[in-house]
């Protein structure tokens, strides 16, 4: 026979408020107060060997990203108070991220609780100060008398790097969890991208009206834009084909400008090129070029794309050829010549978590002629077999390269600003445009080369935004009538 | 014939053979009553400002009325560009003044390959002409065509073989680097390769064999034409190294080998090095080397001479009996084979690109596998005491092509141009 008895005289004696109020005898009192306040108030409880606030990262915007783990049998819940400076920001109960920590279930011996959090927390207005409390179910848990708050480019840089703990889970765990965390990114994003500015920083020979546009975003690095505009040099020049370049996050602008400059001096091309007080992303970047171009035609191009070597001809035609009411795209093409893709698709999975229990569909992009033996100068009995698998009516094309009228465009909307700086955002419009009976086209004769044939390391950063990418674009898209179901698929190459 | 030259340098901002190749076809141009010659030299800006006129993109060289000085302050060491507006329009206007038939390229370094683009736009009907002096367009690891991580000869340019010796690039960087220079090459009217290797091996990248023709190096005799006997020691035992103290010469090559047959003869051999730019050596490099001196036979003996000058490499050839040339990578044309034969001095040379095409075993020289010390050893052994083989080899020697040959040569291409 086990009995049970609450320790009212502990109770008051560990808790100096309560025997001043109560006494140390009266048990009902002092029972019904634990029951009403002291268990959630956790008192008695030493709170930092059950619950750590170990990453704190803010930005000046009022961003906050707090990660930590708490053993959930004791603290459950997490209500977090903020105080900058002079100023509380109660926040009240908050609804973290909870996700599998491995070194906390060997500490507290819990397998069952998923033990890691994460958050985002926006406070609006936020008044900057030097001092910064935070307060997590009442216990002062962190304070910084000088705090080094973050512009929002360097807080998103970090804080998605920080999430890249879910991002880099399997799938079927991560997407259950990715709901909090896009909807924090995507505002902090969304605000970001506002306070964006675009200056004109250099122009050559522009003109009212040109028959089309070629529109170059670039992030970072302008490597290989030289030898593009010296490849292509001869056919803007002949075809009154004008260049309008996005610098997001330019380095070395100053240079690159000067080279342009120099540039242009022997090949006198129209160009205008305008510099992003920030990285504005793919499709931001895109969409801008697009607001200023001044062309009837848009051609989208990666800073990574060339013409063929040799019949360069027929690559150039799919830019000058009218693009109707479609979208067009090209077939790309590795640097040592053979098929990168024709076109792309949307398919869709089941995945899975056997922990929870949980399955859902979920997208991902694949492309036609990945890994074919089809070069660049093969000829076209060798491109008919290789485009044999290739399903019209659900083929997608990459923004590498493409053709659409501006006017289409942005009758589509643009690109959309929704997806975090890169990813999906392309196949995300081609379903759009779709959806709204618009044709996709892959010209079959246009071949291009895409510089991109090495995959290169993705930051934590990336990760996570790719991996929010496609949560927010399998959310948006997985009933679409365009997408493929996995069991389809196998022809599909 | 208004003939322009384009070089990398001038010999009197720094020395190296490009830039005396050049200057001495400029020299040989300017002495032909039927052509007018200017020489234009591409420089490093921020490393020689002392020829630099603040804002003006091309200055005189001092008391040399048609040599001129083109500066850069930037270069793009990958894909050879340099893109400067103030020069470019210097440049031009250069161009539309001196109106030249001819304009002879040396080097794309500090030149810039836009120089190219420049050029046929401002002068369309210009002849352009380019001398290949090394493997730069082809090779970005210093145009040397050799691995430095597996110390061995590069004969595969495909560029995934290029990352190996530059991790941090890709293939697709290189393929960009290759497209760039064949189109920029697509200007050129004619190319000159000074040995027949290196012809071949930018047949090999993808020069139609009919724009490619070799002129070998014109070299200007320091031996007097009468009355000399070509000196040599009593017992043949000086050897020298003339070249940079750089690792791809293969002085470690050379010192392991003289140590290997030193154990073999009783003489003293002696191994005289004359050359600079040690500086530029690797650490491991030297470390090598000091290793194979720590170990050396007493019978040995090295001795650092310093550098040397075209004004006194003869006097000092004649100093020593042998001459090797014990280089690693794929030397294009080896300049000091011209000096070594000037001076009657048989060659030990290691059979590396253009080096093959010069040294004929056992008629004007002596050759071994590039790195083989103990194939040097052999020979080094050989060499000593044998008058024989000396005089059969020494008077093997044929003499170089001249500079009035080499200009002659030159002006009958441009004719077929």
């Amino acid at each position: 026979m086990i009995t049970k008895a609450f320790l009212f005289r502990k109770y008051a004696q560990t808790n100096a408020d309560l025997a001043e109020a109560f006494g140390g005898d009266d048990e009902m009192m002092l029972a019904d107060h634990f029951d009403r306040f002291g268990q959630r108030e956790m008192r008695g409880l030493q709170f930092n060997d059950y619950m750590r606030l170990e990453g704190l990262l803010c930005s000046d915007a009022g961003d906050f990203y707090i990660a930590g783990w708490a053993d959930r049998r004791i603290i459950s819940t997490l209500d977090v108070v903020i105080e900058v400076g002079y100023v509380r920001h109660d926040l009240g109960r908050i609804e973290p991220v909870w996700y599998p920590r491995t070194d906390v279930t060997t500490l507290t011996g819990d397998t069952q609780n998923d033990q890691g959090f994460l958050a985002l927390i926006h406070l609006p207005d936020m008044l900057v100060h030097s001092d910064l409390t935070i307060y997590i179910n009442g216990k002062r848990v962190r304070h910084e008398a000088t705090v080094r708050w973050q512009s929002t480019p360097l807080f998103l840089n970090q804080a998605l790097g920080a999430a890249a703990v879910v991002a880099d889970m399997p799938i079927g765990k991560s997407i259950q969890l990715a709901e909090p965390i896009y909807n924090g990114f995507v505002g902090v994003w969304q605000r970001f991208l506002e306070g964006l500015r675009f200056t004109l920083a250099f122009e050559n020979r522009p003109r009212e009206t040109h028959p089309r546009s070629i529109v170059i975003t670039l992030y970072r690095g302008a490597d290989m834009l030289l030898v593009q505009l010296r490849e292509l040099a001869g056919f803007l020049f002949d075809t009154d084909t004008e260049v309008v370049v996005v610098g997001n996050d330019l380095i070395g602008a100053e240079t690159t400008l000067v080279q342009l400059r120099a540039f242009c001096q022997i090949h006198d091309i129209s160009l205008r090129v305008y510099l992003c007080s920030g990285n504005s992303g793919f499709s931001r970047g895109n969409n801008f070029g697009a607001e200023m171009a001044r062309g009837e035609t848009l051609i989208l191009m990666n800073p990574d794309i060339f013409p063929p070597e040799t019949d360069a001809a027929r690559a150039y035609a799919f830019l000058t050829e009218p693009a109707g009411d479609a979208l067009h795209g090209a077939l790309m093409y590795y640097g040592d010549g053979m098929l990168m893709h024709s076109g792309m698709y949307a398919a869709l999975d089941l995945c899975y978590d056997q922990n929870s229990g949980f399955s859902a569909p979920v997208l991902r992009c694949e492309h036609f002629g990945k890994g074919l033996s089809h070069r660049i100068t093969d000829d076209d009995a060798s491109l008919a077999h290789a485009l044999e698998g290739v399903q019209d009516d659900k083929l997608l094309v990459s923004a590498a390269l493409w053709k659409i009228r501006r006017d289409v465009f942005f009758d589509v909307g643009g690109l959309s600003t929704e997806y975090l700086f890169a990813y999906y955002e392309d196949a995300d419009f081609c379903l759009r445009l779709r959806e709204m009976g618009i044709e996709i086209k892959l010209d079959r004769s246009a071949r291009w080369i895409h510089m991109e044939g090495v995959g290169k390391t993705m930051t934590p950063a990336q990760r996570t935004f790719m991996w929010l990418n496609r949560y927010f674009f399998t959310q948006r898209f997985r009933a679409s009538a365009f997408v493929v179901d996995a069991a389809d698929e196998m022809d599909m190459l | 014939m208004k003939y322009l030259t384009v070089a990398l340098y001038h010999p009197r901002v720094m020395k190296g053979g490009a830039q005396y190749v050049a200057k001495d076809l400029h020299d040989a141009a300017t002495a032909d009553p039927a052509v007018d010659a200017v020489l234009l030299a591409g420089i490093d800006g921020a490393m020689f400002p002392q020829y630099m006129k603040v804002g003006a993109a091309i200055t005189s060289l001092p008391d040399s009325p048609s040599e001129y000085i083109m500066g850069a302050a930037k270069f793009d060491d990958f894909y050879h560009v340099i893109y400067d507006p103030r020069r470019n329009k210097a440049l031009r206007r250069f161009l539309e003044d001196h109106q030249p038939d001819v304009i002879h390229i040396h080097h794309s370094l500090w030149v810039g390959l836009e120089f190219l683009e420049l050029a046929r736009k401002t002068l369309p009907n210009v002849k352009i002409v380019y001398t290949l002096h090394e493997y730069l367009a082809i090779c970005y690891a210093q145009g040397q065509l050799f691995r430095y991580h597996e110390g061995a000869i590069c004969r595969d340019t495909s560029p995934d073989q290029c990352v190996k010796c530059f991790p941090n690039r890709t293939a697709d960087e290189f393929t960009l680097r290759r497209r760039s220079f064949r189109q920029a090459f697509g200007l050129v009217d004619h190319f000159i390769a000074p040995s027949g290797y290196l012809r071949d091996r930018f047949i090999d990248w993808g020069l139609a064999p009919d724009r490619i023709s070799v002129i070998a190096n014109g070299h200007s005799q320091s031996r007097p034409s009468t009355g000399w006997t070509a000196p040599h020691t009593q017992t043949l035992s000086t050897f020298g190294f003339f070249g940079q103290f750089v690792d791809a010469k293969g002085i470690d090559v050379l010192l392991r080998a003289a140590s290997m047959a030193a154990t073999q003869v009783e003489q003293t051999i002696e191994i005289k090095l004359y050359g600079g730019n040690k500086q530029h050596a690797s650490p491991a490099y030297v470390e090598k080397i000091d290793a194979v001196l720590a170990a050396k036979p007493d019978n040995l003996k090295v001795t650092e001479m310093g550098s040397y000058s075209r004004e006194n490499v003869f006097d000092l050839m004649c100093g020593v009996d042998w001459v090797v040339m014990p280089s690693v990578w794929p030397e294009t044309f080896g300049l000091v084979i011209s000096e070594a034969w000037d001076a009657k001095r048989p060659v030990l040379g290691a059979r590396a690109g253009g080096i093959t095409n010069r040294v004929i075993h056992g008629v004007n020289g002596l050759t071994f596998q590039p790195g083989s010390s103990t194939e040097l050893a052999g020979l080094i052994a050989e060499c000593i005491n044998n008058q024989a083989l000396w005089q059969r080899l020494s008077s093997g020697v044929a003499d170089e092509v001249t500079m009035a040959e080499a200009w002659t040569r030159h002006r009958d291409v441009i004719a077929a141009l």
